[in-house]
């Protein structure tokens, strides 16, 4: 935008083009191709920016193309030697925004360098204020499915009722005072979050990420609804992830949260099984966060041979698809789209432990839940009907990792003294067998533990319960001066009479 | 105008010893032997940031770092080169991030060898929507 409210207008300068054509007048496409030729060597650019200081403008932004500079109206009057008129444009429905043009037609727009920088400085281009998308609704959009798929579920309603969190929610427990660090591509504000009023903090930056209002990708901003479909009083750390997995692993370890989910990984376990020094550190990363007490969650892979996914310590998520109808747990089976694997990296390992919900393999895609994205971006997709709606179909085993933190922080709210491998044992053993099904990798679900879905879908109602008798446990089998600290301390589970019928009621019917 | 380059320097501990000396896997129950001394980390952060690099993010056992492609290729005496690569492979869309390799072997200049065991640049991830 080019007008403040001090009518400062801000433009784009193009120093003199290596390639010898402005940037100003290439009557081609530039792209990735051909865009060196209208870098500037660093000299010019050095020599523009101290011009345009002396003018007495603000620089305020070096490119490799332009020069971002600021400064009052007329003092782009009199160094350019024009008028500029003031225009207005409507950015947004309602809203309109001011900015100024040189007087001419489109094609004369550009303005041309006094004489005397005529040669260092191809055009100055007045910046003009962009159509914002749409700002997306924080309900979900009422897709049309393809033909040959099937039904999608949305968050947080469906999913939590298929893991059996609302039993929980109802009882008082929804992650409250947890803190789960979400390593992914970022995260946008989309407005599905703010009406839920979930708690999100400020993105962290990992090494090398940017822009930590946006999430061009989405694919972070969309799996983190899977964390508060489970959890809804958990609070979540965004940490926006470059390149550098280990850096931005780490920075989400220095944050100090009890949780860590990871929706992503390396298809490097399988031959010839060896980690490269990179992989090394991350593993030493991974290592270091569990020792430090914290959970980890890594998701399998969608037929990938994840690796951290197979790393011993973490929490390894791999995926059920739930059939429609859905009227029992039989109606669960093994998805098509998720990893089941024996790690060649770690003997006796096999991945997964356990699932959260997944899509089946739909033309290379996992279409079952239905999450908010920034709007226009990557994962905005078309299967909702529209790819600047803010809302995309996907759910790989990403989808099922961030469910899976969500339980954690249900149990680690009712005891926080459990360490990373007695939540995982303890989840292991609360999951609801999945009976039926072929994992990706070919590998059959059946009665009891089984190489597809490991011990099955994740359960937060068992899990739940189980925790609360482990304290009961402790809490009977305590001195009196330690029962009278873990009063104080709250540490007590507050089993109340709802909480007994409704654990005889789930006893029954075996949810 | 030269590109940043990130990259991960695995510390040594006062012993000489670090984690691509692992044999077996590091685990919770491993990673205690690896980890290095908090004065080996500052030193060698220091010693970076003075040689003109960023310390974008310390850990127990490696250093994120980040700086100009020619100081980097200068230091470490290696040429890089720009690649790109898919985090969404074969699924939903192309979404390409960029990355470097290094075409000769990276060298730890001499005085930093006794805390730096290796320098080695970040792998992009894949995603599993």
């Amino acid at each position: 935008m080019n007008t403040q409210t001090n009518e400062e207008v801000v433009a784009v300068v193009s120093p003199r083009s290596i390639g010898g054509t402005s940037l100003y007048e290439m009557p081609e496409p530039i792209t990735s191709e051909n865009v060196k030729e209208f870098h500037s060597t660093e000299d010019d650019i050095r020599s523009t920016v101290r011009e345009l200081r002396r003018l007495g403008f603000n620089v305020l932004q070096i490119g490799q193309t332009t020069v971002s500079i600021g400064g009052p109206r007329k003092l782009y009057e009199d160094a350019f030697g024009t008028k500029l008129r003031r225009q207005k444009k409507e950015v947004f429905v309602g809203k309109e925004e001011e900015f100024y043009t040189p007087p001419g037609e489109p094609a004369e727009q550009v303005l041309r360098a006094p004489a005397e920088l005529a040669n260092l400085i191809e055009g100055v281009a007045l910046a003009e204020p962009p159509i914002l998308f749409q700002t997306p609704s924080p309900l979900p959009p009422i897709a049309p499915p393809d033909p040959a798929a099937y039904r999608y579920l949305f968050v947080p309603d469906e999913v939590g009722l298929i893991l059996n969190a609302d039993r929980v929610h109802r009882m008082g427990t929804a992650g409250k005072g947890v803190k789960i660090a979400m390593v992914d591509t970022g995260f946008y504000r989309h407005p599905f979050y703010g009406w839920h009023g979930y708690r999100v903090r400020s993105t962290v930056l990992g090494p090398g990420a940017s822009d930590p209002d946006k999430d061009n990708v989405s694919h972070g901003t969309g799996e983190a609804a899977n964390i508060f479909a489970t959890a809804p009083e958990a609070e979540l750390i965004p940490v926006k992830m470059a390149s550098d997995t280990v850096g931005a692993f780490n920075a989400a370890v220095a944050q100090n949260p009890h949780v860590i989910t990871n929706s992503w990984g390396y298809d490097i376990d399988k031959a010839p099984c060896s980690l490269v020094p990179y992989l090394k550190a991350l593993e030493a990363a991974v290592a270091n966060a569990v020792a430090n007490g914290i959970v980890v969650c890594f998701s399998a892979g969608n037929g990938h041979y994840g690796f951290p996914g197979s790393h011993p310590d973490v929490i390894s998520v791999g995926g059920v698809h739930v059939k429609y109808p859905f009227t029992s747990y039989a109606d669960l089976e093994a998805s098509s789209y998720a990893s089941s694997f024996d790690s060649c990296l770690y003997s006796g390992r096999h991945v997964p432990d356990f699932c959260g919900l997944v899509g089946r393999n739909f033309n290379n895609t996992a279409p079952l839940i239905m999450l908010p994205v920034q709007p226009g971006s990557s994962l905005d997709l078309p299967n909702t009907g529209a790819t600047n709606d803010g809302w995309g179909v996907f759910s790989g085993t990403s989808a099922a990792s961030p469910q899976v933190a969500g339980v954690v922080a249900l149990i680690l709210e009712k005891n926080p003294a459990l360490k990373p491998a007695e939540v995982k044992s303890l989840l292991i053993n609360t999951a609801t067998d999945v009976k039926t099904g072929t994992s990706a990798m070919g590998d059959i679900a059946g009665s009891g533990p089984d190489d597809a879905t490991g011990a099955g879908l994740v359960n937060a109602k068992w899990a739940y319960i189980k925790t609360m008798g482990s304290v009961a446990v402790q809490f009977f089998e305590a001195t009196p001066e330690l029962q009278a600290k873990m009063i104080a301390s709250g540490q007590v589970p507050q089993v109340s009479a709802d909480f007994v019928e409704d654990l005889l009621e789930t006893l029954r019917s075996t949810r | 105008m030269s590109e940043k380059v990130a990259a991960q320097v695995i510390l040594r501990r006062r012993n000489g010893t670090s984690i691509v000396d692992a044999e077996g896997a590091i685990t919770a129950d491993t990673i205690a032997k690896y980890q290095v001394e908090k004065e080996v980390i500052e030193q060698a952060s220091s010693t970076l940031a003075e040689m003109g690099f960023a310390i974008e993010q310390t850990g127990p056992t490696s250093l994120a770092i980040s700086g100009d492609r020619v100081l980097f290729e200068a230091t470490f005496r290696t040429t890089l080169e720009a690649k790109r690569t898919e985090i969404l492979p074969g699924k939903v869309v192309g979404v390409e991030t960029t990355y470097f390799e290094a075409k000769e072997p990276i060298i730890v200049p001499e005085d930093l060898a006794s805390l730096i065991a290796d320098v080695v640049l970040p792998i992009p991830p894949q995603f599993y929507p």
